[in-house]
């Protein structure tokens, strides 16, 4: 039986958890918010290279030589992968889902090479053994620059022949109580091209070869920029719903220790009242 | 009353500029062009340098970008830049000791490492940013 004061120690600490939660669940929110903000905001220029692309896209002939980001590399077989997690934990299986995939993806085949958004994925990437290219920490701080280094880096190997395929893995925000882990192929650059077609009359200098193959690095690099903006705000919608969840819990749990404290004090007190009864009695 | 276009600055992280414009003169990659309104239709790509920029009032105003692309299409004007900065906003001694920092990193390595070419098309990422933010100092002071 436990004793009243462990009782209400529980209850204290349960109580103490459920600030902190509820703390988190906050915070969680506000940057949220933040990181939907920021991707309003880098919408406008991956729109409008998808525009441009989709204009140039037509005076690509089947030959591909002169396009490394639109080419096949024939005949090589490790593939890249790219793996987008959060840093932190405590937000359900956000973490764990993305992982899993890349195991998934990595039992399939066993040559890739890994680059790595997100400590938590490092973390379990390093347990599989394989080396890891790169890695950047995924917080807010992570920006264009981190995404200019890491894309710039893929590139220059996929179009040095490296791989024959750059696949990225993360997840997609879908509301804050529904996300989705997506696996994306981001080399050789597969374009979806609008049905609606308005040829303009532009002149493109030096060439258009150029302009395209400048634009399809940067098409690359915005796919990956959104990548880890959709999977930040993701982040975050897990964790405001797992902290929702665990004060709920907490809740719970405060409830049913506050009538087990109220019955543990009642029998004290019916303990008590008989001893001094049988007492009395026993004096008579 | 002068003619005007329609310009947008756009990075990956925001929209810079957004507004009516009487010129503009771009780093090219065939070297700088001047923009005035009912220019004929063209796009090309953009190199590391200074856009300056006449706005509907009259005023200049200078920033110093990265490399990206530009867009005319008679009325209006799109530049998408990784990176688009106000004087005002730069500042140098952080971009000079970040410079230095790769240089010394860069020095430290053989040709033979593996990242080499890697850290070398940092320096030189840091470098153009640096060149086009000392051009941009060097336009204002003049002045």
């Amino acid at each position: 039986m436990a004793t009243l004061r462990t009782v209400r120690k529980r209850i204290k600490s349960a109580r103490n958890i459920q600030q902190i939660t509820k703390a988190m669940k906050m915070v969680s929110a506000a940057k949220l918010r933040k990181a939907q903000e920021r991707i309003m905001n880098a919408r406008p220029y991956a729109e409008k290279i998808e525009e441009v692309i989709d204009e140039l896209i037509d005076s690509v002939g089947p030959d591909k030589r002169a396009y490394p980001m639109l080419r096949q590399n024939e005949g090589v077989k490790k593939e890249a992968l790219v793996v987008i997690a959060g840093d932190k934990g405590l937000c359900g299986s956000y973490n764990v889902n993305i992982i899993d995939r890349a195991m998934k993806e990595l039992k399939e085949n066993h040559d890739k090479n890994l680059f790595v958004i997100g400590k938590k994925g490092l973390e379990a990437m390093k347990k599989v053994g394989i080396e890891i290219e790169k890695f950047k920490y995924n917080d807010k701080n992570i920006d264009w620059n981190d995404i200019d280094e890491l894309g710039s880096d893929i590139i220059k190997k996929y179009s040095g022949g490296k791989y024959s395929k750059v696949t990225m893995i993360f997840s997609e925000f879908q509301s804050s109580l529904q996300q989705k882990v997506v696996t994306k192929q981001l080399l050789p650059v597969v374009f979806e091209k609008d049905e609606v077609k308005k040829v303009r009359d532009f002149i493109y200098e030096p060439t258009e070869t150029d302009v395209l193959n400048g634009l399809l690095i940067r098409y690359a690099k915005v796919q990956l920029f959104r990548a880890v903006l959709e999977s930040q705000t993701a982040e975050q919608g897990v964790r405001m719903v797992s902290m929702e969840m665990a004060t709920n819990n907490a809740s719970d749990m405060i409830r049913n220790l506050t009538l087990l404290a109220n019955k543990t004090r009642q029998s004290q007190i019916t303990t008590e009242i008989l001893e001094i009864v049988s007492g009395a009695e026993a004096l008579k | 009353m002068e003619k005007t276009m329609n310009l947008d600055i756009v990075t990956p992280e925001s929209k810079v500029f957004s507004g009516r414009i009487r010129s503009l003169t771009a780093p090219g990659i065939n070297g700088e062009f001047g923009i005035l309104p009912e220019h004929a239709a063209f796009a090309t790509v953009l190199e590391p340098g200074v856009v300056t920029l006449v706005d509907e009032k009259g005023k200049e105003d200078l920033l110093a970008v990265s490399g990206g692309y530009i867009e005319v299409d008679r009325e209006k004007v799109i530049l998408l830049v990784e990176t688009a900065e106000r004087e005002d906003e730069i500042d140098i001694d952080t971009l000079k000791r970040r410079k230095d920092e790769k240089e010394k990193i860069l020095k430290s390595k053989s040709a033979a490492d593996v990242d080499y070419d890697m850290i070398k098309a940092n320096l030189m990422r840091e470098m153009s940013h640096l060149r086009a933010v000392e051009m941009l100092k060097k336009r204002t002071t003049k002045r």
